[in-house]
């Protein structure tokens, strides 16, 4: 998204079309309206863990598809530095009672909770601006393959998502 | 953000796992291996069984 100039609508619904286009889930619904270019600018601006943490307490619905992995995804483009993106396989990783595992009704009740999403976002910025053994090796190696480095957010979401196989 | 009621999560250090993730992106970057990975049988039985159960 555009840094300086103000986003409009249509910047919003080519952001929608691009985390779905990452996804192998198919939109119900490319309903953004909930979502201004005020929300948005907000959202890029954000830069402490308090305003991150407070603007997705505030959050009263998901802003894409009714879906807090699709949110995620939303949030994360917008803001690579705070918003670490929430799949099941992260949850698989992360959550210790093993609901994921379980069935689909049981995956989708755990992935549909705003609960779960923010509590995973806000483990993740307990270890932001910690050492963590291997994360800078992994940034640089990333520089070296993809020519940039990636937040730090990014890379412990990463580094969660790869320890389990693919289903 | 300490005193959250679920504590059913709980994200330790050793879960963060670099060399698979650094692997990962070694294979994305190898456009070969990317390839070869389209072009692999079990791939594409999936797609046609994919498309056969659409139609």
């Amino acid at each position: 998204m555009k840094k300086g100039p103000k986003n409009n609508e249509q910047d919003i619904y080519a952001l929608a079309v691009a985390v779905y286009g990452w996804m192998p889930t198919v939109p119900k619904t490319l309903n953004i309206g909930s979502i201004t270019t005020e929300t948005i600018d907000q959202i890029a601006g954000i830069d402490s863990e308090s305003g991150m943490t407070n603007f997705l307490r505030d959050l009263e619905k998901p802003l894409i598809n009714n879906s807090w992995v699709g949110t995620s995804k939303l949030l994360h483009f917008l803001n690579t530095e705070y918003f670490p993106i929430w799949d099941s396989r992260i949850a698989r990783v992360v959550d210790n009672a093993g609901a994921v595992n379980e069935s689909d009704n049981l995956k989708s009740n755990y992935m549909g909770k705003k609960t779960n999403y923010l509590n995973y976002v806000e483990e993740m910025l307990e270890f932001k601006g910690k050492q963590i053994k291997g994360l800078d090796k992994f940034r640089g190696d990333f520089e070296i393959l993809f020519g940039y480095v990636p937040s730090e957010i990014r890379s412990l979401e990463m580094a969660l998502f790869f320890k389990q196989p693919k289903e | 953000m300490k005193n959250r009621k679920n504590k059913t999560m709980k994200i330790k250090e050793a879960d963060f796992d670099f060399d698979s993730a650094v692997n990962a992106c070694k294979k994305a970057n190898d456009l070969e291996e990317a390839k070869s990975y389209y072009e692999n049988e079990e791939y594409l039985d999936n797609v046609t069984s994919l498309t056969e159960k659409k139609n």
